[in-house]
């Protein structure tokens, strides 16, 4: 049997960039017809630009990973491991887990983690809601319910992972928070009258003077799109299902109004990025009063490095504004609400009975 | 809850009055008719309360008064504005034997051929102003080709570092709707167009000699605002575009007020049902796209509050403005000056630009790939057309992405061009004869189209 030739391409099918490889893309952030191998390269570029016109990173410094299985963790873990070969930051990195416990979807997602710690050859650490606070999700929701889960969930978690890199001695973590949610956190902090969010929602590393822990995000100029076809064109391993409980409410109206923009201006989502960094509050002009005159100015410690100090929570020591910190509060409050006996020490959570009931055919 | 909800029981009193029966329930406050008129105009006394717009009786004897320039696009917030500020001057009038504290102007920048309204604006005002009698109102349309000045048209490109080059033109005969027909696509156009309407309000409130310019923007159409300018990469201009604030231009103070901006446009359109407003409204006659891809920013963001007005989040559109009005300008040191839209530049856009989007090829490693090349290198000799080097000019990051996606069309815009503007005649006094001319005129134009 004679084997045909190759057929030849076409001018037209071309790769823009490099006009000698076939097109297999469209790239979300401005259209162009890009090969596989452009598209790593700009990919992996601006993502190492970012990393260093920011100076995210020192040499020798370890780095924490917040690792979910999802595709934007798994995406970072494989990118910073590319990038600090190829340009040699001199990082360790390890992989750093929350188990929320919710049964048929973190079990889950901690296996794909797990099989990354042996791709990718790193450390990896699993913190547990249930070690830290004696509670797992699937117990909140039995105690809070369903609607305000994802309010007790995000204060545990960003407590849990500032504990478990301070278990590790590392002060840097990074997160997989892509361009979207930026674009998202912009519009939502417009649309709720967040002042005080404002500002700073678009920084690329928190860090406070208290906190020893600080935090960053490479992907802060990268398109969840770009990061769905890097991981399609690596072949990586990730987990794709989302949050059994997550509820959308508010910033699913936000996050529709991105996609219809994006879909007539597909630059809309680095133009709120742009001008989420361009938004500043005005001064406010305090009036002098009488009554203001008389007030002694209420003493407050300044530290050697020009701020101010904060409070710590009374209860478990961390970083807080006020006496007992949001996760305290939040606990003490399930605490009231626990009950005594356990009925069934085998009970399963509203997750895993939902996945069973999807299951089910007639 | 919507914000307007109307009452059909006729047991129930105004809360204001407490004598007629209410009509409709708004601000959680049962009203009668007078009642939310009142409450409506009360809105714009409040932002237009300062001393110049008040009776002064040396200056009524001098004929120094201030001038108001009304920017009147037909539709119903302008309209319900030019209710309001004719209501203020008659009630002034008569109670001040014939005094009043400021003079309006209503200018109107045509756009029956752009938008392809329904009726020309020119020919509603005759019947619209008389309601204001005696308040005598001047009114102007200007077209919009002044903005058009052909010694500063210029070709512009967005090369592929982002970086923007200008080429002189040379052309004597085009329209303004030439230009805009060049842009990349509507949210472009939309862009544009918003520039160009501020520059040829201010223009024309100085020569008018007018201190002040008033826009009939409601509280939904300033939360659009926001949300739009942020969306198009333009946060630093928000404080500034949707503040009471003042503009110096060639030297004279103008202020710009937007007075209706405390009340919602479902609450403004209420007030022109019961005004009877409607039957001027001018709007366009082309039926909106349903079909996403063919709308605006604005246009969606629009829709976005229409929906959440429906959902019970109207109070998100107040919440939205508030913000915005907490918004300053930026403490980084002016850089530039944008030469499209002449907004201060705080960052480099095209540093910001060229760091998060890479344009650089993989390299080439096998024949095949170099072969390809060579096709393609080949064939772009034959189609090449050389492209002239221009100047460097200087754009904003809002103009940079309007104007990205100009590639194979030529995009000519002016740059800083002289306004001259273009008055079109207007019939002052309004008799059944000359509407009827007006009329008639229309229909040869529709004839014509």
């Amino acid at each position: 049997m004679t084997v045909m030739p190759p057929k030849k391409l076409k001018v037209a099918s071309l790769c823009e960039l490099c006009h000698s490889r076939k097109a297999v893309m469209k790239r979300p952030k401005n259209l162009m017809k890009l090969c596989k191998e452009c598209f790593y390269n700009v990919f992996e570029t601006e993502i190492h630009n970012t990393i260093t016109s920011n100076q995210l990173f020192h040499p020798g410094e370890k780095v924490a990973i917040g690792a979910s299985g999802g595709k934007d963790s798994t995406v970072l873990a494989s990118i910073l491991k590319t990038l600090n070969e190829r340009y040699s930051y001199g990082l360790t990195l390890v992989l750093l887990s929350i188990d929320e416990g919710i049964k048929g979807y973190r079990d889950d997602s901690l296996a794909t983690v797990k099989r990354n710690q042996q791709q990718y050859e790193m450390e990896l650490e699993i913190i547990s809601y249930k070690d830290l606070y004696n509670w797992t999700m699937d117990e909140v929701v039995g105690c809070a319910g369903i609607r305000s889960s994802c309010t007790y969930c995000g204060v545990l978690r960003r407590q849990a992972l500032d504990r478990g890199a301070a278990k590790l001695g590392i002060n840097h973590v990074v997160t997989g928070h892509n361009a979207d949610d930026m674009a998202e956190t912009v519009l939502m902090n417009l649309l709720r009258g967040d002042a005080n969010r404002l500002e700073g929602s678009t920084r690329i590393m928190t860090q406070s003077a208290d906190s020893p822990i600080k935090r960053s995000k490479p992907f802060k100029y990268t398109y969840q799109k770009e990061i769905v076809l890097y991981a399609h064109y690596k072949k990586l391993d990730y987990f794709s299902t989302e949050c059994s409980y997550a509820p959308e409410a508010f910033r699913g109206t936000a996050r529709e109004l991105l996609k219809g923009l994006e879909s007539i201006r597909p630059s809309c989502i680095m133009d709120i990025i742009y001008s989420g960094e361009h938004l500043v509050l005005s001064k406010k002009k305090k009036k002098q009063t009488v009554k203001y005159k008389n007030k002694k100015a209420e003493e407050i410690e300044v530290n050697p490095d020009g701020s101010v100090s904060t409070n710590r929570c009374i209860r478990c020591g961390y970083l807080s504004s006020n006496e007992i910190c949001k996760a305290c509060t939040l606990l003490q409050g399930l605490e009231m609400s626990r009950p005594k006996l356990a009925v069934d020490s085998e009970a399963d959570g509203a997750a895993k009975l939902t996945k069973t009931l999807e299951g089910l055919s007639f | 809850m919507s914000a307007i909800e109307r009452v059909s029981r006729t047991d129930i009193t105004c809360q204001r009055c407490k004598q007629n029966t209410a009509i409709l329930k708004a601000r959680s406050e049962f009203h009668c008719k007078e009642c939310y008129l009142r409450l409506v105009r009360g809105k714009q006394r409040k932002q237009m309360s300062t001393e110049k717009y008040k009776i002064n009786y040396k200056k009524s004897k001098l004929g120094t008064l201030e001038k108001v320039l009304v920017a009147f696009s037909g539709d119903v917030s302008s309209l319900v504005l030019l209710d309001v500020l004719g209501n203020l001057l008659q009630e002034q009038n008569q109670t001040h034997r014939g005094l009043q504290g400021f003079e309006i102007v209503v200018v109107n920048l045509d756009e029956k051929e752009l938008k392809e309204l329904n009726i020309e604006v020119e020919g509603i005002l005759p019947e619209l102003l008389s309601r204001y009698e005696p308040v005598e109102i001047i009114f102007k349309t200007i077209s919009l080709n002044s903005f058009v000045d052909f010694k500063s048209l210029n070709q512009i490109y967005i090369e592929n570092d982002f970086s923007s080059t200008a080429n002189p033109v040379d052309i004597n005969d085009c329209s303004f709707l030439d230009l805009l027909k060049r842009c990349p696509n509507k949210s472009s156009a939309e862009d544009l167009l918003t520039i160009v309407f501020e520059k040829l309000l201010l223009q024309a409130a100085y020569e008018e000699g007018c201190g002040t310019i008033v826009f009939g923007h409601s509280m939904t159409r300033i939360a659009n605002e926001i949300i739009a300018l942020t969306v198009k990469g333009r946060g630093s201009s928000i404080h500034r575009l949707i503040s009471n604030r003042t503009e110096t231009y060639n030297g004279k103070e103008i202020d710009i007020i937007f007075p209706l901006r405390d009340l919602l446009f479902a609450e403004i359109d209420e007030y022109a049902t019961l005004s009877d407003l409607k039957k001027y409204a001018v709007h366009s006659a082309v039926v909106k796209s349903r079909v996403s891809k063919n709308l605006t920013i604005r246009d969606l963001v629009s829709n976005y509050f229409s929906n959440l007005d429906t959902t019970g989040y109207s109070s998100t559109t107040s919440t939205v403005m508030k913000i915005g009005q907490k918004l300053g300008s930026s403490e980084s040191k002016v850089q530039n000056t944008c030469k499209v839209c002449g907004v201060n530049i705080y960052q480099d856009p095209k540093n910001w630009l060229k760091t998060i989007t890479v344009n650089d090829p993989a390299p080439i490693q096998t024949d095949e790939e170099k072969e390809y090349l060579e096709l393609y290198l080949s064939s772009l000799q034959h189609s090449s057309s050389g492209k002239i080097a221009g100047e460097n000019i200087v754009l904003c990051y809002g103009c940079i992405t309007t104007l990205n996606g100009v590639t194979d069309d030529e995009f000519i815009w002016p740059i800083e061009p002289l306004i001259n503007l273009e008055y079109k005649d207007v019939m002052k006094g309004a008799n059944k004869q000359q509407v009827l001319n007006e009329f008639i005129l229309t229909d040869t134009e529709d004839d014509e189209l």
